[in-house]
Formats: structure tokens, sequence, C-alpha cells
């Protein structure tokens, strides 16, 4: 119960018995030789030819539905992700990285595919993902960089293409970058019900960041980024639905149960006739009268962010940093990130502890509604309820071992509590291995 | 916060020496060392909230629906 109603407070409460609790010894902690590099990117780079760095990753991602958010649907969902990641300096100027990944995705919804073979999106589905890129030092101060990625699900297929300057100054106390990608999409139109007669359709984005890096003290850094993304196209998700209620009906009448829906689009008697396992797999609330239609957005979204987070470190054993996220678009979606963070060794060199908590809030876009009625039918209309409001409260734990100097073994779990009672359940495992 | 950083920032231009940076190298105070969970994270987001960029490091590529 504190949880679900102080999840700030219960934080700051663990937060602070972390940093007591922490064993004195760790701040004996000596410091580290500074020439050293200060990220992943820079690592890499800093390292001679021949040298880089694999980590695997083994995700698992679950979702309950506690009814709330889309009420035609049930969206409980869990996904395992194993995921390889490196990098590698070919040359004291040249560097590459790459990953794969990979994803399996398995819902409630995937009782559905027993009456629907063609079921598609959510309901039992994989994605594959792969990306390469390179970096090139072109001055001690000066890199630039490309990557080229692609992803393929059972209904999307993309294609992403990247590339990047970054300018280290003022002593390398500040890096500026700025990122320009592209990626374009090929969606099969496959609608909920497993039609395929819309055949395909397309979508491009475009979307350019900048980042600024400042060492602001000699225990405090930064990041400062802004980005704007512009996509078009198919922006729909080709198997959502919004379901068109006839609010003229009498109310709910449990012991009578409702003599027939309407389903789907202007043939949807023929389908309802068809196909009446749809009709009862779909709409579960027995007291709404209504048809299904797929899912309609406008074709073109705007979207912008600010971001930023400040770490300091209060002693060599503990650091603490505050990040945030300012967001808007075109389709009426705003939204709010804070996230505070605890870094805490517990075992000088060894063992080391993050504890995060993460507060999220989103307005709803202009073209969701958890109902729609027949007689004001919209133009566009989404009940996805990742496009509705709500707000999410998560905390996580994670930990570090660090076998070697070269073996690091990651541990990490969180928990997301929903307004709209899509709770989340995220655990990973991994290990980074440079050389 | 983002005024914050912006003029904490500036206090940066007067340069933090070379030789004081011992603190920046340590592992707790990395930006972003697992590169699998950016991945993870990112993902999640993208596929559970409106506004999330997208998979990877920026808005784009797939559909990553849940």
């Amino acid at each position: 119960m504190l949880l679900k109603n102080r999840p700030l407070a219960l934080f700051l409460a663990v937060l602070a018995g972390f940093t007591i609790l922490a064993p004195r010894t760790v701040f004996a902690w000596q410091d580290q030789n500074a020439e050293e590099t200060l990220d992943d990117e820079n690592r890499s780079f800093s390292a001679e030819a021949g040298h880089g760095s694999v980590t695997f990753g083994l995700n698992y991602y679950r979702n309950s539905d506690h009814g709330d958010g889309n009420p035609f649907l049930d969206e409980a969902l869990t996904d395992f992700e194993p995921v390889i990641i490196f990098d590698y300096n070919v040359t004291d100027r040249f560097s590459i990285n790459g990953d794969i990944s990979y994803d399996y995705v398995s819902s409630a919804s995937l009782e559905r595919l027993e009456n629907f073979g063609d079921q598609t999106g959510a309901t039992g589905d994989y994605y594959y993902g792969a990306g390469l890129g390179g970096t090139y030092k072109l001055e001690p101060d000066l890199r630039i960089g490309g990557n080229l990625s692609f992803s393929t699900e059972y209904d999307y297929d993309s294609i992403g293409l990247g590339g990047f300057v970054a300018r280290d100054l003022n002593n390398k106390n500040t890096t500026l970058k700025l990122n320009l990608n592209a990626f374009q999409d090929t969606i099969d139109i496959i609608r909920w019900n497993g039609e395929q007669q819309e055949g395909t359709d397309d979508r491009t984005t475009l979307s350019l960041t900048g980042n600024w890096y400042q060492i602001i003290t000699p225990s405090t850094h930064s990041e400062l980024g802004i980005s704007a993304t512009h996509q078009s196209g198919f922006l729909e998700t080709a198997y959502n639905f919004a379901v068109l209620e006839h609010p003229q009906h009498p109310g709910p009448d449990h012991d009578h149960p409702p003599s027939f829906r309407e389903l789907g689009g202007p043939s949807w008697e023929e389908r309802w006739l068809e196909d009446r396992s749809l009709q009862d797999d779909r709409l579960a609330i027995d007291d709404i009268f209504g048809a299904i239609y797929p899912e309609v957005l406008p074709d073109t979204r705007t979207r912008g962010s600010i971001f930023g987070r400040v770490r300091t470190s209060l002693s060599p054993a503990t650091a603490i940093e505050i990040g945030g996220r300012l967001y808007a678009d075109s389709w009426g979606i705003s939204s709010v990130t804070i996230e505070p963070r605890l870094y805490q060794w517990l075992i000088e060199d060894r063992l080391s502890a993050r504890l995060r908590y993460r507060f999220y809030a989103q307005t709803a876009a202009d073209d969701y509604s958890a109902h729609f009625y027949m007689e004001d039918p919209p133009e566009f209309m989404t009940q996805d309820s990742d496009l509705g409001d709500f707000t999410a409260n998560g905390a996580g734990i994670k930990f570090s071992w660090y076998f070697s100097e070269t073996l690091r073994f990651d541990v990490s779990s969180d928990y997301i509590l929903r307004s709209d009672g899509i709770d989340q359940v995220l655990g990973a495992a991994g290990f980074n291995w440079s050389f | 916060m983002f005024l914050f950083v912006a003029v904490l920032g500036s206090f940066g231009c007067r340069g933090v020496e070379y030789h004081q940076k011992q603190r920046f190298s340590n592992a707790i105070m990395l930006f972003d060392p697992d590169g699998s969970e950016i991945h993870f994270h990112q993902k999640t987001y993208y596929s559970r909230e409106g506004s999330a960029g997208g998979i990877g490091a920026s808005a784009g590529g797939g559909c990553g629906c849940y």
C-alpha cells in the first residue's frame, strides 16, 4: 500500500537507509588513475587498437492489465530479450560498434492465435534488431561517426541510417555532439482479425538531437540535450482497433446478455455472421454494443524534447544524480520525467549498487478516448492506452559486481506502477568484458 | 532543472584541470556504462509510453509494439 500511495517517500527512505548502512570501509576508496576516461565512447577511443568490449544482456519484461487502459483488450504481456553489444578499436583513430537483439513476445491475447493464425503485433511476436556503426577521430578533439541499423518484426521492417559529429572544447570539459538519424519502415498492414487486404505502407522518421556534456566541478558533470523528430506515413499500429459504441442501447443487464454485437468496418455484418468467435474475444465487456474499426491517426507527427541530468560525487563511494525530460508533440501528448538516482560502492572496487526512482506523467493524445460513439464518429480515433493520460512511478535497484578490471556482472530489477493498471516488472542480467 | 543545468554548465567554462578529474573515472560516475540496459529501457519506454523517442538512441525504427 505504501508503495502504491507514497512511492517517492518510500524511495527516499530506502535511499537514506542505504546510504547510512553502507559499509564504512568503502570510504577508504582511492581515486583511480585520471587517465581513464569518462564514458564508454571515450573509453573505446582512449584505448589502443585491438582493444574493445563485449556486453551480453538477458532482459525480461512483464506487464499486467488490471482492467483500465483499453477496456476492450487484455494487455498483459511478457517479453524476453537477449542482446549483444560490442565495440572494437580497429586503429587508434577508428572504432566500430554494433548490437544484435532478439525479442520473444507473448501475451494473454495469444489465445486469439487459436482462432486467427495471422494475428499480429503484440500477440506472440518476435523482434530481430541489429546495428553497426563506426567512429573516426579526425582530430584529437573532433570525432565523426555513422551507423546503420535494421530490424524486422512480424509486420514491420525498418532500416535506419545515422551520423554524428562530436567536438571536445574547453580542455575537454565540454563536449558538443550533434546526431542526425533517419529511419524508413515498411509495415504489412495486418489488422486485428488477420485481414491483410490493405497491403503495405511506409513510415519515415527524421530525428535531430543535440547533446551538451559538461564537467562542472571536479566532482560534478552533466548532460543536456534537445531533440526534434518528424514522422510521416503510416503512424497507426496496424492491429490496433477502436470500438464505436451505440450509446442509445439500454444499460447493463447481466441477467440478459446482449443477443448480438456488430463488428468492424463496412462489412461488419458479414464478418460477424462468419466469425462469431471474434466478437466473443474482442468485446469482453458484455454490456457494450458497438462496432470495431481500425485505429485512425494523423499521418504526420512532430515531436520535441529536452532532457538533462547532473551527477555529483559526494564521496569516492557515493554519487547522486538527478535527471529529467520534458516532451511535447503535435498529437497533443506532453510529458514530464523526473529520475533521481543513488550510486553506492558496497564493497570497494568490487560491488556497487544503484537505486533509482522514475516519475513519468503524460497527457493523452488529442485523438485518444476510452470510448467513442456511433452518433459522433471522429475523423481520428485510438484506444491505445499508451496514448492515453497516465502517470507511472517506477523504482529499481541494480548491482554490479566487478570480477576484475575487465569483467563486470550486472543484475537489476525495476517495478513500475501505472495509474491505468498497466503495471510493469523489468529484470535484467548480463556481463561486460573488456579486452 | 534544465535552467539549473545550464547555469551550472556555465561554471564549467572556468575549466576543471586534467589532474582534478580523477573522480570521473570512478565507475559509479560513468554515464551509461551498460549498453544492454540502455537498449532495454529505451525499448520498454518506446513500447509503453506515448512520448518515448524510439528504439535505440533516437526516435524511429520499427514498431516494437507491445
